[in-house]
């Protein structure tokens, strides 16, 4: 029995009964007095035989019944009735003051143990019936019983104490069992109540096991003996407590009453009648306990199912409450859940921060993982998220609009999107199934976020493992997330476009100036990318359209090594951009790649290429697209200025005509270097021409201005120069140029320096038009600047008459004219750079290459901010070619090409210069290693005659010269100048050796 | 042009060490031939001067003992001259005979195909 440890519930704990202490005094007096009457009148004749003693239960279950202070009262009343009962029945005053006291002392004995034990007891409980049993019905009687025959020996003058003490116990506990039992039981709280038809039945029962039980007795119909024991357990399961109780003390008194008529069926029983009845009594008690525990057992059981019933229904009851309390909870949650969101997101400063506060803390609510995406030029763009596995933000990190998606869904819904299970995204959204494997959800919401007139700036989308998840207030918390978020992204959006746009001013300024700064497309184009590169960090390209349709790549910048494309991949992307009046924006290996055609004046020049990783930087096609405006019109710029330079270049380069050719007679080095610093072409020119005279002229000339008109104006100045420099003096040929200048406005003011040479004579007449003056350079002295025959420039309105000057170049002597870009220099005076000049022609006036040479390496050392031209000559010794060098075989080459020079300005054909060529080659070899063994100190002297008969050769040593053998080494030179040459001598002494060699030649040829 | 100015090409065809000489053959650059010629590993060398601008008898000397050491080791060499390079006009001065001196590269790898007839 494990209801102890459960615990009555204490309202169902049996309260004292509320009774005046009259009126309990009157009941307990009559109900005493009756049933000590009873037991008189009944079974004891002599008063001292009360074998059932039904007075006993009543003062039991008064006592029971009742407040403890009013205990003597049930006790007065009792011990009075017993007393005047007694002495009615002529006991002595002595004897009934003992059976007073008996009486009494047994009943308070009995309900103070069981107060003690159990409380106030309810036979309705099993435990409180053991009790009852134990205390009141078996233990109080017995106490009872020896103080009675105690009383009954030494008062009332009685024998037998045990067998007086045994009937008493047997009588009063029968007593105690029956009448308080069934006082007990009927005022039992937790007992079955006894409605109308449960006490009609227990009556008609009742009824039934009193007629048995006398039949029994009086008809002695002995089959019947055990009808009432049936119909009390009967009554235990049909009435309960209450029932058997009355059925007991019903059957008690029946057979109390029978017994003492005489209808006794123990008289064929071999005992005492008295112990007959002690036998009865006894079993009728035990029957009847027995009957009692059943009842109180099944009531228990009843009460107990009636007790779990309810504790099942109190516990629902709890659990409702429980969930209430959890729901008063959650709703708290969330609103402080809000809260704090609104809280952090009035910190957040970008949209990234605003959406990484919005996706956390979610876990609370049972979110799996959360996401926040900006719709971005079409594109869904991750911004923020938790929960998320890399894989899924590589694979969606940006993905478009069109795709369908639950959050493209809401974007372009503007509402909010629910898939409730699994198998409902993987019908409705199936390009999202692979996600969710990954996510591993079940329910998922994506919520727009409007900024407050309404747009979609992004999508919240939240997942859940569980199926349904979003019930009515998890649906307002999404809600109100997603209204916070989107008028915080508003807010951080608007300042970053604002930041952005200063951002992107700025960039834009900053392109202007730096692509003003470079000139040419290819330079503009690098210049580009690096300031994008460096501002932007992006992987930058600049295509150009090529002749055919095609593009190349003129400029590329990665500053993240990203080189994720190769250059097909680029120009296909380029030729897309080319034909397409947008920006066109790919996702390549996680890159988002911009191309935007390059237009200017109605044309695509080419396209420009940005990547930068997906979501980094700030590009958006607004800005690439003004970036593209802003790089079109710059290299449209830079290609105009390249197209005309590159149109004058051909024409300045065809007019010049590369070197001269075929001047015999005069060695001529020329040098043209165009400007480096701009686009343009200046006017410089140089031209050298023979004269019917025999004379050469030489011209440099400089026309004003750059680009393709002074090409043009050069080319018909040169033209004209050529054209009117046989009418007359170098004088006449500028005042003609005056008048030739008239009508081309274009060649104006050009300046020129003019000098005409005889070879043969070195007569010398030259004139400078506003010219830098030319310069006489020898080998042997000093050179000098030649300062007469200077006049304006051409068409000048200022100048006076036209002059020339005369002059001679001696045969060691080059003269040298050039431009002004040789020697004006922002930073440097003009008479330091001409003095600079001499200096370097001082240094190199061995030959007309060398000059031009050194000036190039002295005096161009800048940037050159205008054209220089020079020209340099020498006139040639026809007759005779000498040299003079030590035995360096690094010598033996520069010897052959100057000689084959020489031969040519002779005027000796090809098959014969070769010859000779590699005769003297050959000769000056054997002489440097034969004589000299290459000792870089032995001077090695060669001398070359063109005379009517021939070209004739020596080559002298002083060394020792040995004849070496023919099939050697050394003789394979001998041999081969044998065989090339028609005379050779070869004469040694102590001196050295000379060898001589002659071959016949045509007549030279002479210009 | 600087007189010493010499190229090498060294590529190997059919198994054989082609060296393609340009700019001038003289005295000062015989010896980058010499050495070019000496670095070559492959039984046979092919000596391309087609495109030569001089040859001279410091040349001519390099070649012929390069040919002689080729030959004692049991190697194929022949030098490429068309008729109208400068190259065959100096080995026809030079007396060079034409079992070495070949017109063409095609001649050459022709010769050597000719596994019965070794070069001299």
């Amino acid at each position: 029995m494990s209801l102890a440890t459960t615990g009555y519930d204490t309202s169902t704990v049996a309260r004292p009964v509320r009774v005046s202490s009259v009126v309990l005094f009157v009941l307990v007096a009559g109900g005493y007095a009756l049933g000590s009457q009873l037991a008189f009148s009944w079974f004891g004749a002599d008063g001292t035989s009360s074998s059932f003693f039904p007075a006993a239960g009543v003062t039991l279950a008064a006592l029971v019944l009742v407040r403890l202070a009013q205990w003597p009262v049930v006790l007065l009343a009792a011990g009075s009735a017993e007393f005047l009962v007694d002495l009615s029945h002529d006991l002595g005053a002595a004897a009934s003051a003992g059976y007073v006291v008996a009486n009494l002392t047994q009943p308070l004995v009995g309900a103070a143990l069981l107060l003690a034990a159990v409380g106030r007891a309810d036979l309705g409980r099993t435990r409180d019936l053991m009790a009852f049993l134990a205390l009141a019905v078996v233990l109080a009687p017995a106490v009872g019983g020896a103080l009675g025959a105690t009383t009954f020996v030494l008062l009332d003058d009685g024998e037998g104490w045990g067998e007086f003490a045994a009937e008493w116990w047997v009588g009063d506990g029968l007593g105690v069992l029956v009448v308080g039992g069934a006082i007990l039981s009927l005022s039992s709280t937790v007992a079955r109540p006894l409605t109308r038809a449960p006490l009609v039945e227990g009556l008609v029962l009742t009824v039934a096991a009193v007629l048995a039980a006398s039949a029994v007795l009086r008809l002695e119909w002995f089959a019947l003996v055990y009808v009432p024991l049936a119909l009390l357990v009967v009554t235990a399961f049909r009435v309960g407590t209450r029932g058997v109780a009355l059925m007991g003390a019903a059957i008690a008194f029946v057979i109390a009453q029978a017994t003492a008529e005489g209808h006794t069926f123990w008289n064929s029983l071999d005992v005492a009648p008295t112990t007959a009845l002690v036998y009865l009594q006894l079993g009728i008690g035990i029957v009847v306990a027995s009957a009692l525990a059943l009842a109180a057992e099944i009531t228990e059981r009843e009460r107990m199912a009636g007790e779990l019933a309810r504790t099942e229904t109190e516990r629902a009851v709890a659990l409702d409450r429980a969930r209430a309390l959890e729901g008063e909870r959650n709703a708290r949650q969330r609103a402080e859940l809000l809260e704090r969101h609104a809280a952090q997101l009035a910190a957040a400063a970008s949209r990234e921060a605003v959406a990484s506060v919005t996706v956390g803390g979610l876990e609370t609510i049972g979110v799996s993982s959360a996401w926040v995406q900006a719709v971005e030029d079409g594109e869904l763009v991750v911004l923020a998220s938790s929960g998320v596995p890399a894989e899924n933000l590589n694979r969606y990190g940006r993905y478009p609009l069109g795709v369908e998606t639950p959050p493209a869904e809401a974007a372009r819904r503007a509402a909010l999107v629910e898939v409730r299970t699994g198998a409902e995204l993987d019908r409705r959204f199936p390009r999202a199934s692979a996600g969710r494997e990954r996510l591993r959800y079940e329910s998922l919401v994506s919520a727009p976020l409007r900024a407050a007139d309404g747009r979609v700036l992004g999508v919240l989308s939240l997942t859940a493992a569980q199926k349904y998840w979003l019930d009515g207030t998890r649906r307002q918390l999404v809600i109100g997330l997603a209204e916070q978020c989107g008028l915080a992204l508003e807010r951080a959006q608007l300042q970053v476009e604002a930041d952005r746009a200063a951002a992107d001013a700025a960039l834009l300024a900053r392109l202007g100036e730096e692509l003003e700064r470079a000139t040419t497309t290819a330079e503009r184009a690098d210049v580009l990318c690096e300031a994008l590169a460096d501002d932007l960090g992006a992987f930058s390209v600049v295509h150009v359209v090529d002749d055919p349709g095609g593009v190349r790549i003129a400029a590329r910048r990665d500053p993240g090594q990203r080189a994720a494309f190769d250059d097909a991949t680029l120009a296909t992307q380029a030729q897309r951009a080319l034909v397409s009046s947008n920006v066109v924006i790919e996702s390549v290996h996680g890159l988002r790649v911009f191309t935007a055609a390059l237009r200017a004046r109605g044309r695509a020049l080419g396209t420009l290429t940005l990547a930068n990783d997906a979501g980094a930087g700030r590009m958006t096609t607004v800005l690439v697209q003004r970036i593209a405006t802003r790089a079109a019109l710059a290299l449209d710029n830079a290609l105009l200025y390249e197209q005309e330079r590159d149109v004058s270049h051909s024409l300045q380069l065809g007019l010049l005509g590369g070197r001269p050719e075929g001047m015999r007679g005069t060695e001529i080095a020329t040098v043209y270097l165009p400007a480096t610093a701009g686009l343009e072409v200046g006017g410089d020119w140089y031209d050298v021409f023979d004269l019917p005279s025999g004379h050469r002229a030489f011209v440099v000339g400089d026309v004003v201005g750059h680009g393709l008109e002074a090409a043009v104006a050069m080319g018909q100045l040169r033209g004209a120069v050529r054209a009117l420099a046989p009418v007359g003096t170098p004088a006449d040929l500028l005042a003609n140029l005056d008048l030739f200048v008239e009508s081309v406005p274009e060649a104006a003011m050009a300046t020129l320096a003019y000098a005409e040479l005889d070879p043969a004579t070195g007569r010398l007449r030259y004139a400078c038009a506003g010219h830098p003056p030319p310069v006489l350079v020898s080998s042997s002295a000093e050179p000098r600047l030649l300062w007469e025959g200077r006049t304006a420039p051409l068409g000048s309105t200022i100048g006076g008459t036209r002059e020339h000057a005369q002059d001679a170049l001696g045969s060691d002597e080059i003269l040298l004219l050039y431009t002004d870009g040789l020697v004006e220099r922002r930073d440097v005076g003009l008479d330091e750079m001409l003095e600079t000049l001499l200096a370097a022609a001082t240094r190199a006036g061995s030959s007309c290459d060398a000059l031009v040479e050194e000036l190039q390496a002295s005096l161009v050392t800048h940037v050159l901010e205008d054209d220089v031209c020079m020209l340099a000559t020498r006139r040639v010794d026809v007759t005779r070619f000498s040299r003079a060098f030590p035995a360096d075989a690094d010598e033996i080459g520069r010897l052959r090409h100057a000689l084959d020079e020489w031969l040519w300005h002779v005027g000796i054909a090809t098959p014969k210069r070769r010859e000779l060529v590699l005769a003297v080659s050959e000769a000056a070899v054997n002489a440097a290693e034969h004589a000299y063994g290459f000792d870089h100190v032995g001077t090695v002297r060669v001398s070359v005659e063109s005379g009517p008969d021939g070209i004739r050769a020596s080559v002298a040593d002083d060394g020792t010269w040995r004849e070496p053998a023919a099939e050697s080494d050394r003789g394979r030179g001998t041999t081969i100048i044998r065989a090339l040459m028609d005379d050779v001598s070869i004469e040694t002494d102590g001196n050295g050796t000379v060898v001589r060699m002659r071959a016949t030649t045509a007549p030279p040829v002479r210009r | 042009m600087t007189p010493d100015s010499l190229t090498i090409a060294h590529e190997i065809r059919e198994g054989a060490a082609v060296l393609r000489v340009r700019g001038e053959l003289d005295l000062t650059t015989a010896e980058q031939l010499d050495a070019a010629i000496d670095a070559t590993e492959a039984a046979s060398v092919v000596l391309d001067l087609s495109t030569v601008l001089f040859v001279d008898s410091a040349a001519i000397r390099v070649i012929d003992v390069a040919h002689r050491r080729l030959r004692g080791g049991g190697r194929a060499f022949y030098v490429v001259a068309p008729p109208q390079s400068r190259a065959a006009w100096t080995f026809r001065v030079a007396g060079f005979g034409d079992q070495v001196v070949v017109p063409s590269a095609d001649d050459a790898f022709r010769r050597l195909a000719d596994a019965g007839d070794p070069p001299v």
